[in-house]
């Protein structure tokens, strides 16, 4: 009878013996495959979510491509001084403005808070009424290209031909990108 | 009695004696329950982790597919273009707008005061004035309504003179919270 119980004792330590060296084991590969399992699930679904995203984006932009492309104009990747220069031409034709002169310059240095950005300035001279001068900063204002009017004088026009005319002069700032953009 | 009167005190050959008691062999049994009650853990355990292995690599091969469907070249093109927006929006919120202010400031001149010269510095943030008035009340009036708007923040009055043709000519300094007078934000 002493011999049975012998053998049972052995066999539980035995079982006891097998917990350690097979079953704790495999709970920690367990665990540590569970929570690999987590992180790539998160991570693949954040993936499939950023792609779905991109996906929508793709048709957003073929469907407002025109959109898009006027961003190119309101801040060109260059100066783009022949664009200011027929704009600027348009804008005093429709307004009924005599433009006098028209310089340009490079800011050396800042000339713009959005850094990544370069500022151009315009100078401009112009003379006509006051309502038609008003309607040419309006349109200053609405081109599409960022036209940004730092100085102005309004002041009468001297000259006999013009009666009740004013004399119209500004420093108009623009933008370009500095650099080309890359991701 | 054995035969021939002899008393036989110890067996000839010797027995052993086996009594089997009920329940003897259960320590046996419970330890082999036990034992197989390890095993099965075991085996359980390691079918599980070999399913969660399973799901694990195809996890990893649905991931490998989903990035060769990826199309970098327009993921490049859309960070430039987020790029674009961030730099036009920044310049977009602080676009000048002079024609409402002028539009203001006229509303508010007195019908009596004419304007000569209107200089405006963004910058400075101030508008220069000089013009003619045909009373000291009306410049006074002029005065009192331009501060009545919210952005103009100070008036100077440099000078006025007299004129011969009995007018008088001012000079006034007007400074503006160009936040509040100029920039266009929707």
């Amino acid at each position: 009878m002493n011999y049975k119980k012998l053998i049972g004792s052995g066999l539980i330590a035995l079982g006891i013996i097998f917990l350690p060296v097979l079953i704790i084991p495999e709970f920690s590969t367990i665990s540590a495959v569970k929570s690999a399992i987590q992180q790539k699930k998160a991570a693949f679904d954040k993936k499939k979510i950023l792609m779905d995203k991109i996906d929508s984006l793709r048709k957003q932009t073929k469907e407002r491509r025109g959109d898009l492309e006027k961003l190119a104009t309101i801040l060109p990747e260059s100066r783009e001084t022949q664009e200011i220069v027929v704009n600027i031409e348009e804008m005093s034709k429709e307004t009924g403005v005599e433009l006098k002169t028209l310089k340009t310059a490079l800011i050396q240095q800042g000339g713009t808070s959005v850094s990544g950005t370069r500022a151009m300035q315009v100078e401009i001279s112009s003379s006509g009424q006051y309502r038609s001068l008003l309607d040419f900063i309006k349109s200053i204002e609405k081109n599409l290209r960022i036209l940004d009017v730092q100085e102005f004088t309004l002041s009468s026009d001297s000259s006999a031909a013009s009666a009740g005319g004013l004399v119209f002069s500004a420093k108009i700032l623009t933008y370009f990108i500095e650099k080309p953009l890359t991701p | 009695m054995p035969e021939g009167g002899l008393i036989q005190l110890l067996p000839e050959t010797r027995r052993k004696l086996e009594i089997k008691l009920p329940g003897e062999n259960r320590p046996v049994y419970l330890a082999m329950g036990f034992l197989v009650l390890v095993f099965l853990v075991f085996g359980g355990l390691k079918i599980y982790s070999s399913s969660l292995k399973d799901n694990l690599t195809s996890l990893d091969q649905e991931a490998t597919a989903l990035e060769t469907k990826r199309d970098r070249a327009f993921e490049s093109e859309l960070l430039v273009l987020n790029k674009r927006f961030a730099l036009s929006s920044g310049l977009i919120n602080e676009h000048i707008v002079w024609s409402g202010a002028l539009s203001k400031l006229q509303n508010l001149m007195p019908k009596q005061s004419q304007m000569d010269t209107f200089f405006a510095d963004t910058q400075a943030g101030k508008i220069e004035l000089k013009g003619k008035a045909i009373s000291y009340t009306v410049i006074a009036q002029q005065i009192a309504s331009f501060l009545t708007d919210e952005s103009v923040v100070d008036i100077d009055l440099n000078k006025i003179n007299s004129l011969s043709s009995g007018m008088l000519e001012y000079d006034m300094k007007i400074v503006f919270d160009k936040n509040k007078f100029l920039v266009f934000k929707k």
